[in-house]
């Protein structure tokens, strides 16, 4: 089945090592960055939204001369 | 009247709660295919008869390819989507697109010139396809500067978008240009995707991790989409509801 | 009835023929001889960008040789380098002046072809810019050890080649027109989109060197200003009028 006949000849790679894993772990952590950067932007548009919210609702409590929110 | 199913499914509310639902469907299914993939690439697949294992970076390589690629045509499409119809959530899929674009186009040059290092003996050379992938990596910065040159989302959206269409039109001219310039040269271009006979123990890990990939980028997508939709409702009363919970 | 009848003719009239109110086309060209009056009033700004172009090719025979045989074989990169960046320098400007003083919005308000008054500008740019480069790279291309005979080529292919610049120049010029110090930005967006331009235009100038053909090249050169004469105006008037809403 496999195209390696021990563990430390999968590690070695045929002797490209070297590069193979390094490629490797630069494309995953690309896409772990990637789940992070976009968690991050989800988070702070949240924070972002909720703090325009309060602001909203504190002029509504504050005082009759609220403008129209569109 | 046939289109007002159309502006619900492009509605901020609709697609904030599609996104949301969307990313789970998305992402774990990418989850086990990548993980497919790497099983089927790095273990079960054969050594190649030239490049030994060293072939397997294009496992990672070719599908980040892929991706840089897609992800800059869905970028300019969708932004083209956003100046026609005025569409906001077009432009909310543009500005989501573009850093997961420009990240995978950066993996591709990495691990581009991993491979490269022990096919052409070094970490650099001037190949055609890695060539028009720096171009096109300067091509996703340049667009994101602009972005973030506008204070105004509304005005970054149009005026990026009008620079991802010039940007679409223009990547294949670079991309042919470059292919001309480098077949006058000579240039060394041992990569492997031109080679039509793959054994299917290698071209099915391959063919796994690009769907694997494209997933990935529609579950990372969805997330940022959420975001993007949020940051373009300044006073809408369903965003009250949404980020309730 | 009547009254509309007879309304209705006048209203093209007034649109296009009247004395009052010159047709979108006499307006360019009012706008083009504007801008060149204007531009020889100020001789700086048009020697600025030849000298610039001037000092970048002498860097060369300093940094690298002074050999003329060495200095003809990188001649047609150091040059087409040069002019890329020299065509860069007064890009800012172009449109901003007009801009600022609501010139543009005043036009755009009008209801005539603001792409027209655009197209104008960007045809004053390259005679004031694009064209004195053309006319100096033979001169800088001789410093360079060029042959004589080759020095037709070498105008021929910058002056096609810096159509396509002066094009491409004002598409970056008009997408950063709201924002401030847009210097690295521009450079950022329109040299990826120029690398075609150098391309093929580095490659005339090489086969007119070698003594061999360069219609190809010339021809391909051709073909992108054609293509930017038909679809840069519209990508930047798309961008004018989002800057100035």
């Amino acid at each position: 089945m496999s195209s390696f006949h021990s563990f430390y000849g999968f590690l070695d790679m045929g002797g490209y090592a070297p590069f193979v894993w390094p490629a490797y772990a630069v494309t995953f952590t690309v896409m772990g960055l990637n789940i992070y950067w976009a968690k991050r932007l989800l988070r702070r548009a949240r924070q972002a939204a909720r703090r325009r919210i309060a602001v909203q609702e504190e002029t509504h409590l504050a005082g009759p001369t609220e403008e129209p929110s569109v | 009247m046939a289109w007002t199913w159309f502006h619900r499914l492009a509605s901020p509310p609709h697609i904030y709660r599609t996104a949301g639902r969307l990313t789970p469907w998305l992402a774990w299914p990418a989850a086990l295919l990548i993980v497919a993939g790497l099983i089927g690439g790095l273990y079960l697949a054969p050594p190649d008869y030239q490049q030994g294992d060293g072939y397997r970076i294009m496992y990672v390589h070719a599908p980040s390819a892929w991706l840089s690629l897609m992800v800059y045509t869905i970028m300019a499409v969708a932004g083209g989507i956003g100046l026609i119809w005025r569409m906001k959530v077009a432009h909310a899929v543009a500005a989501a697109s573009a850093p997961i674009g420009a990240s995978f186009t950066l993996a591709t040059l990495v691990t581009g010139s991993l491979w490269g290092k022990p096919m052409w003996g070094t970490y650099w050379a001037w190949d055609p396809r890695l060539t028009s992938e720096l171009i096109l990596f300067f091509m996703y910065l340049g667009y994101m500067g602009l972005r973030a040159a506008f204070e105004d989302v509304q005005r970054a959206d149009r005026i990026s978008a009008v620079l991802a269409v010039v940007g679409l039109v223009d990547v294949p001219i670079v991309h042919y240009s470059v292919v001309w310039w480098n077949s006058l040269h000579q240039g060394p271009s041992v990569m492997y995707l031109g080679k039509p006979t793959m054994p299917p123990s290698m071209l099915v890990p391959l063919l796994i991790m690009f769907l694997g990939f494209t997933l990935f980028f529609g579950a990372v997508l969805m997330m940022r989409l959420r975001g993007e939709v949020l940051l373009r409702e300044r006073t809408a009363t369903w965003v009250r509801e949404a980020i309730r919970t | 009835m009547n009254e509309i009848a007879a309304q209705a003719p006048t209203e093209p009239l007034l649109m296009s023929q009247s004395r009052h109110a010159p047709s979108s086309l006499a307006v360019a060209r009012l706008m083009l001889l504007r801008d060149l009056k204007l531009a020889s009033r100020k001789a700086s700004q048009l020697v600025q960008p030849l000298a610039f172009f001037a000092i970048v090719i002498t860097l060369f025979p300093l940094a690298v040789t002074p050999e003329l045989p060495k200095l003809r074989h990188i001649a047609p990169g150091v040059v087409w380098a040069a002019a890329l960046l020299s065509s860069l320098l007064a890009l800012e400007f172009l449109f901003r002046d007009d801009a600022q003083d609501g010139t543009l919005e005043q036009y755009a308000l009008s209801g005539r072809s603001l792409t027209g008054l655009l197209v104008a500008k960007t045809a004053a740019h390259w005679l004031l810019t694009g064209l004195p480069l053309a006319l100096m790279a033979p001169l800088a291309g001789a410093a360079l050890g060029i042959p004589n005979a080759a020095l037709p080529g070498v105008l021929a292919s910058v002056t096609v080649g810096t159509v396509t610049l002066s094009l491409i120049g004002a598409v970056g010029a008009a997408l950063t027109l709201g924002v401030r110090r847009a210097g690295a930005l521009l450079s950022l967006l329109t040299l990826p989109l120029e690398i075609p331009v150098l391309i093929f235009g580095a490659r005339a100038m090489k086969l007119a060197i070698a003594a061999q053909p360069y219609g190809a090249p010339l021809t391909l050169l051709a073909g992108l200003a054609v293509l930017g004469v038909t679809l840069a105006p519209l990508a930047v008037s798309a961008a004018v009028r989002i800057n100035l809403e």
